[in-house]
């Protein structure tokens, strides 16, 4: 093999010059790079393993006013528009004969004062009603966390399905794998969005924002590995129940009073 | 060495100096610069906690709260209406419940006014809608005994805070 001096510069100076290249972007990038804006919690995933949320809801209590809707979109700046949202109230009517009316007008967030819609219930024989307020469930056993094709979606070590908005690619598939229908696709940024029990607030102490309006305590919050919390103490006194166990999602939204029926 | 051959050696050694020469040379770089290597489209923080951009669960927690944590800090400024609520059947409610987001208000600085009339506060309606947002007895579905009212036959046209105080609402409580 007979390699010219001139060849093997060349060669291994254009090797050089490919390393390097690269280094001199990078260099120039970290000089550029905007400073992030400091979380007032620090890095979250240093504390993070102290803590296992849980979320609790009392149907015997709930009063449909519907508060809890309005302050999540408040909260988490969602779009005005009743479809597009993380949590809302579900009624329902169960009649003499048996038969179940289920209605969420406008996600429950005006409650459920329209006249018309409750003067035909007072017509039918009523046997029992309650209201059902809804949330992601933050699955143990995540459906939506599964099918993700991009990583996008994904469990924290505290217990929380978070959607990373930067790398979803709107697939929608997540919104049909959730057996709750607790996701939908933003409107705005055609990413998926759903509950997040409010990650930002009980990262530093607060409860969710839903839970800090209910007026009634029919939602509860809580952290697991507290044997004081309140969601520790809800399963401590009452037999409550889960949203289709059948499926092995694991929920950890524990409903008190839970008829069977409900879905 | 035939040209072919040298052609072939080229195209093997210049490919394996950018896989092995280029993460070697970038080694021990900041990570904070991009959100990618440039040689690649998997994000840096990526793998970090588990398989997802780990940089995605500070961008969750850094989210600024708009309703305030805890309303014990409303009684270090409005001692009046702290201790009227606190006496009454409505110390169950949050302050918040009717007066909207307050977590800037305790630092002395505006809240942001609703995006949409739909999302504005209870206090923003007229008294007999804010308060049959609760109280209203021909709403189906509410449990027993929860103290409600039919607002047509209890009080006609009568704003209900003439004789109910918000923050303490037994008739005749105190303001
Ligand atoms: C640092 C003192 C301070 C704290 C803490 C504080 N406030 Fe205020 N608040 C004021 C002052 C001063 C005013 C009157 C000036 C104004 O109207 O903005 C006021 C006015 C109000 C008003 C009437 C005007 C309006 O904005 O509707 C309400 C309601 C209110 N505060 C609620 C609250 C609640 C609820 C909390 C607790 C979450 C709270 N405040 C905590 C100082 C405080
Ligand atoms: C049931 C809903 C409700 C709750 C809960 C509530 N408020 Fe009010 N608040 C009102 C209404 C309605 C007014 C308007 C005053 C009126 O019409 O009498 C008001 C007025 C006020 C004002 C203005 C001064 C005044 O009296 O007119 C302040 C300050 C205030 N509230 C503070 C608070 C604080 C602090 C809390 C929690 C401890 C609280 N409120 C809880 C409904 C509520
Ligand atoms: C966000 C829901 C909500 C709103 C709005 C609300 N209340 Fe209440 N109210 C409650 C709750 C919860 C209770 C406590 C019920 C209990 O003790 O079981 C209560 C209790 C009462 C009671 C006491 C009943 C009793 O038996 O002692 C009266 C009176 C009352 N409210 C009147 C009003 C009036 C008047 C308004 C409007 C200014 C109002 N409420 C607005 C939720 C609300
Ligand atoms: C003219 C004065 C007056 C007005 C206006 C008024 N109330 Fe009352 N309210 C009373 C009195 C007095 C009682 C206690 C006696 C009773 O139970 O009827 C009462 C009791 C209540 C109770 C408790 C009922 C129970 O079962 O414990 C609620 C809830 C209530 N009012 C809500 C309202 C609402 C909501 C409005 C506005 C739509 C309103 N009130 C307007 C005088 C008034």
């Amino acid at each position: 093999m007979k390699l010219s001096r001139r060849k093997f510069l060349t060669l291994g100076g254009g090797a050089l010059i490919l390393v390097l290249i690269p280094k001199g972007i990078e260099t120039s990038l970290a000089g550029t790079a905007p400073e992030t804006a400091p979380s007032p919690i620090g890095d979250w995933t240093k504390e993070w393993e102290k803590h296992y949320w849980g979320f609790a809801v009392d149907t015997t209590k709930c009063i449909g006013c519907g508060r809890c809707v309005v302050a999540c979109k408040v909260e988490n700046r969602l779009p005005p528009e009743p479809e597009f949202t993380r949590t809302w109230v579900e009624r329902y009517v169960i009649l003499e004969d048996g038969e179940v009316l289920v209605d969420s007008p406008e996600a429950g967030m005006h409650g459920f004062k329209d006249e018309v819609a409750n003067a035909r219930l007072r017509g039918r024989e009523i046997r029992r009603s309650f209201f059902v307020p809804k949330l992601c469930n933050q699955c143990d056993d995540p459906p939506c966390v599964q099918v993700c094709p991009v990583a996008a979606t994904h469990r924290t070590a505290d217990g929380v399905v978070l959607v990373d908005r930067k790398r979803c690619i709107g697939c929608r598939y997540c919104i049909q794998a959730c057996p709750y229908g607790a996701r939908y696709l933003d409107p705005e940024e055609r990413v998926a969005d759903k509950c997040t029990w409010c990650y930002h607030r009980i990262a530093q102490g607060m409860k969710p924002a839903c839970v800090e309006v209910c007026p009634v305590g029919a939602r509860i919050f809580g952290d697991f590995k507290d044997p004081e919390s309140p969601v520790r103490q809800v399963l401590r006194k009452f037999s409550v129940g889960v949203l289709k166990p059948d499926l092995g999602t694991k929920p950890k939204v524990y409903y008190i009073g839970l008829q069977s029926g409900v879905r | 060495m035939t040209p072919h051959l040298r052609l072939a050696l080229i195209l093997v050694v210049v490919p394996v100096l950018v896989v092995i020469g280029l993460p070697w040379a970038l080694r021990g770089l900041p990570v904070a610069a991009s959100e990618t290597y440039p040689w690649s489209l998997v994000p840096r923080t990526f793998g970090e906690n588990g398989y997802y951009r780990g940089s995605n669960v500070g961008e969750w927690t850094s989210i600024a709260p708009r309703f305030a944590g805890d309303v014990a800090v409303c009684n270090t400024c409005h001692q009046g209406q702290f201790s009227s609520w606190s006496g009454g059947a409505h110390k169950v409610i949050s302050c918040q419940t009717c007066h909207g987001t307050r977590a800037n208000h305790v630092l002395g600085k505006p809240d942001p006014r609703p995006a949409s009339p739909e999302l504005a506060p209870l206090v923003a309606m007229p008294p007999i809608e804010l308060c049959s947002t609760c109280h209203d007895a021909r709403v189906v579905g509410r449990p027993v005994g929860f103290p409600q009212v039919n607002p047509e036959t209890h009080a006609g046209k009568t704003a209900c805070t003439l004789c109910h105080s918000p923050h303490n609402p037994q008739p005749g409580g105190r303001r």
